[in-house]
This record gives structure tokens, sequence and C-alpha cells, in this order.
């Protein structure tokens, strides 16, 4: 199987650099080996996709406001502390328009 | 001599005076002291937060009535769960010093009737492994001989335990890190039911499938804190246990185990569960064998699925919000957002991590999906129903909880897929979303081993029911 290492870079948002790239195709490819039993694995046609293991199904509520679903506040001070660069009440970032 | 009491008897001693909750803390404080330097089950201790909080909780004493169970009750809490302005890692270098901006819902309850938090232990990476070894600080020992390793990936929080470190510990299990190293401390861990309690404040590995359960050295101190942590969180939308028991407690119960589970197992270990088994039948309990060969490929099910949702959920580190940043060391990264992503989490994240995200990333890609993520989910949900089916004879399936003792530390890190089959006993039921509990059931070469009762949903009483008969009849 073709594993395309660039793709798998773009999307995971990890650097994959040139030295390790034999290395970590190596350990995918040993990793997707095992994982590949599956595939051939025959289930029933009319087989359904798990929803939630303990039975839960989605319910909507009404798009009112409510009091009481105002029930937690987070600690904005400690929040702010983790921020790793920020200047007076703003996170830094860097740029993501382009001047033309 | 204060580790050997349950929470009920400190409890009992607290309120008619006989201990001051100080002694209990300082009794867990020095045991602390001792045991860290040789074991390293823990990554953070709080001694100067706690004489804060016992001088709140020991005045109510003789004066307050109806004290919970678990109040002046020390306890340790795996570092994937977030207690308020302490420091929350996951073992990662990625969240080094985080500090968590609110409890998780199962400390708040706890912290609610009393507990007193001594510290947070260590685990594998945002408990990915099955050996402390991957985390990102050091690896824990095994309290019986400290070569081996104390099992992952709640490994701190079994040592701790075994080596009355705190009364209790919380971790959390996704694949059988509750189970697995409880199993090789020697110490009972619970798997709660999927939902029974919130995962709100627990740091997401894959979110289908992770639970927050309790680690103790006996039985009644697993479910006391079971009952204390369970239950509906409007703050955990997956959360769900049931005011009235779902099931009516009964004395006689039919029990099986499977065929599969004792392939590829350590003999040792195999014929230890087999004369539990071979008493219960004494006991003329019924015992049966059941077969269920879909147990063979649960594995590549189970890291389908897992890996998937660590891709996604891991997704939230971005050097920006919060954690370990490129941003700090490096004015260039305010030229490019792209290469602030790719090489922040390039430097932070540890390797087996990263190996999960690649996976996870590849399994749910374009050309990929349905042959991986959709064919483990239909899967999943096989599996599901063929121990749907087993619940509908039997109350429970009884089984050995790992396939070998504690191994080596460094015998199997570098072989990722190696390290994966230790979880072939414990995966199942966190793909089902079932109950299930590892309780020490003796010693084999001087290490212990561990015995997995598996319930329905939601039926914890059986297990601690079961539980409690093994015990009887092998004492």
């Amino acid at each position: 199987m073709e594993i395309d290492i660039k793709k798998i870079e773009n999307l995971s948002k990890i650097r994959i650099k040139t030295k390790i790239k034999n290395t970590i195709l190596k350990e995918l490819a040993k990793i997707l080996n095992f994982a590949s039993r599956i595939k051939n694995y025959k289930l029933g046609e009319d087989l359904k996709v798990i929803g939630s293991v303990n039975n839960l199904k989605n319910v909507l509520r009404e798009d009112i406001y409510n009091n009481k679903d105002q029930h937690f506040s987070f600690n904005r001070e400690i929040i702010f502390d983790n921020i790793p660069l920020k200047e007076k009440s703003y996170v830094k970032v860097p740029k993501v328009l382009k001047a033309k | 001599m204060l580790g050997t009491f349950s929470i009920r008897e400190l409890h009992q001693k607290i309120i008619k005076q006989e201990i001051k909750i100080k002694d209990i803390v300082e009794y867990y404080l020095a045991n602390i002291k001792k045991n860290q330097v040789k074991f390293k089950p823990f990554l953070n201790v709080f001694d100067k937060i706690l004489i804060k909080q016992m001088d709140v909780l020991q005045p109510k004493i003789g004066v307050s009535r109806n004290l919970p169970l678990l109040y002046g009750i020390p306890a340790a809490v795996k570092d994937n769960i977030c207690i308020e302005n302490t420091v929350t890692t996951a073992a990662s270098k990625i969240l080094k010093g985080f500090r968590s901006p609110f409890d998780a819902t199962a400390i708040k309850k706890l912290r609610e009737n009393g507990v007193l938090f001594l510290g947070k232990t260590n685990l594998d990476e945002f408990a990915m492994g099955s050996s402390t070894e991957n985390s990102a600080f050091f690896t824990s020992s095994n309290p019986f001989d400290s070569r081996l390793v104390a099992g992952g990936s709640s490994g701190g929080s079994a040592a701790a335990v075994a080596l009355n470190m705190a009364q209790f510990a919380l971790g959390s299990d996704t694949g059988g890190s509750i189970r697995q190293p409880a199993a090789f401390c020697g110490v009972y861990g619970l798997k709660p039911t999927y939902g029974a309690v919130s995962r709100f404040g627990l740091i997401a590995m894959a979110s289908s499938l992770d639970v927050i359960g309790p680690l103790a050295r006996n039985l009644d101190d697993v479910f006391l804190v079971f009952d204390y942590i369970k239950g509906t969180d409007v703050q955990d939308l997956s959360s769900f246990y049931p005011k009235t028991p779902a099931f009516v407690p009964k004395k006689d119960f039919k029990v099986c185990y499977v065929k599969e589970y004792f392939e590829g197992c350590d003999e040792r270990i195999y014929k230890r569960i087999f004369s539990i088994l071979e008493s219960l039948k004494k006991e003329n309990l019924i015992v049966e064998e059941v077969s269920l060969p879909i147990l063979k490929d649960v594995l590549p099910c189970y890291y389908i699925i897992m890996a998937s949702e660590v891709s996604s959920n891991l997704a939230r580190y971005d050097g920006i919000k919060y954690g370990s940043s490129k941003l700090k060391s490096s004015k260039n990264y305010f030229k490019n957002l792209l290469d602030l992503y790719l090489d922040t989490r390039f430097e932070f994240f540890g390797n087996e991590v990263k190996r999960r995200i690649f996976m996870g990333t590849f399994s749910l890609s374009y050309g990929y999906f349905e042959a991986y993520y959709l064919q483990a989910l239909k899967m999943q949900q096989k599996i599901k129903s063929e121990f749907a089916k087993i619940f509908k004879t039997y109350d429970a399936v009884i089984g050995p909880t790992t396939p070998e003792l504690a191994f080596k530390i460094g015998e199997k890190s570098q072989d990722p897929v190696k390290m994966y089959l230790s979880d072939i006993y414990t995966v199942p039921a966190n793909l089902g979303g079932y109950p299930a509990l590892s309780m020490p059931v003796g010693f084999i070469d001087g290490l212990p081993v561990g015995l997995q009762i598996m319930a329905d949903m939601w039926n914890e009483p059986m297990i601690k029911n079961i539980a409690g008969y093994i015990e009887k009849i092998i004492k």
C-alpha cells in the first residue's frame, strides 16, 4: 500500500522531516498491516454503524435562552495565564492575511 | 498500619475522633516521600495546598452530623483529570505547566464530599500506552519489582495505591488503562459503564471509549468511590447513569468464560483463572464456555477507532490557545501560521502520540475512510451485539485481565504493535461500553495476577457481587 507521507503531514499538522520520513513510513506500514486485518472481515449487509454504546439519542431543545443553562463559569484569569503569547487582553497569533 | 483500613473503617475512626485527618494525610505523605524515588508514581504532590484543605475540614468533625464517608480521605489523581488551579500535563510536553481553570466533574463531586487530593500521578502521554514508558517525564516502576513496568496508562495511580501512597486513586480507561495496571500492581480497578462517570474535565483521548474510574486496595473502596463519582452530568452529554438500578439484585448467578480469551495467554495465568472458575462450579454455580471468534480481530478494530478519535481530539493543541508553543521561542513563527502548527506539534508531542495521530489521520482520510474507520465501526457494532447476546444468558464474563504478568521496562517499548497486544482482554469492554473490574487473585513468581469480571451495561452491582463471592472462595 502506498502511504502519501506529504498528505499525512498536511492533514495531521505535524512536521515530518526528511531525515525521519523512512522511519515513520516503516512504523506506519507495520501498524497498518496490523490494522488491515479487519478489512476483509465479512460483516452482514444490514449491519448499522453504532451511534453511541450507551444508546443515547440526540435531542434538540427549543432555542430559547434559559437562566438555568448558565450553570458553569471558568476561571478567566487562569485561562489567560495559559495563553503562550498575549498582549493586554488579546491572544497574539501569526498573520493569516497576506497583503497584495 | 493506617493503610490496611478501608474507607468505611477510616470514616468510623474519623468521626469517633480516634484519628485526625492530619494523621491520615501525614501517613500518606510519609509513604509518598519514602517510595517516590524508587517507584516514581507521582508527577506532582500538593503538600502546601493539603495543609490549607485540612484546616477547613477538621473543625467540622464532631460538630456536623452525617459527614460523607469520603470526608477527609486522601486520594491520588491521574494527571489527565483536571483539578482547578493546579498543573495538569497528561504527561505531555505540550501541556507542561498548564494550569487547569476548572475542576473535572468527578473531582468536583469528590471535593464536595471532603476528599483531599494528594497529588497527580504518572501516565503514558495522553493515556496512550500500556506501561507509562510513553510519559514525557519518567517511567513509573512496578511496586513488586522496580525493574518491571507498573502497567498503563494509569500506572502511576495503580502503583500509588499498591504502595500505600493514597487511600484510593482515580484513573481513566480507554482500552484497559485502569484494569491492566491494576492487575500488574495487585489492586482493584473498575472501568465503569461508558458514560457512568462524566468525562467533563478528563483530557480527551478517544471520546467514545474514555471513562474515569477508581483504583483501590479493597473491593468495597472501589465501589464506594464509584458511587460518589457516577451520575448523569449536564456538562457531558454522553454521560448517563440510571437513577434506579437497571437490574434486580440476585444472589445466584450464571457466568461464562470466552474460549478465545485463553489463547495466547501465559499458561500460569490461565491455570490460576481456571482454578477459580472450577471453585465456582464446586459451589454449584453455572460456569460455561462460550466462543467468540470475532475477538481475534478486536485489537485492530479498537486501534482504528481509537486512533481516528485521537487524531481529531488532539487537533486542539495548536501552540496558540494554551500549552507549549514555538511562538515563545522564535520570531520566525510570526510569518507563517502553518509552520507554527507543524513545528509546535512536531516538537512537543511524543513518538507514540504522533504515531497514533498519523494512523488516525490516515484511517479518516479520503479513499481509506470506508475500508478502515467505517469497517471498524461496523465491527464494533458486531462485537457489541455478540456480547449483548451473552448477557441475555449470563450475568458476567470472567477471564484473565492480561495475557501476561508485568513485563520488563524497555521490553516492548521499541515495538508498538507488540505493546498493543497487551490490551487484548480489556479492549472489548470499551468497544461495547460494558463495565469491567480487575481484581487481584494471588501471585505467580511474586507478581500479582488479575481476574477480570465484565457485566452488562449499568450492572456494576453484579460485578461487586461476583467479586465478593470470588474473594470469599479464594481466601
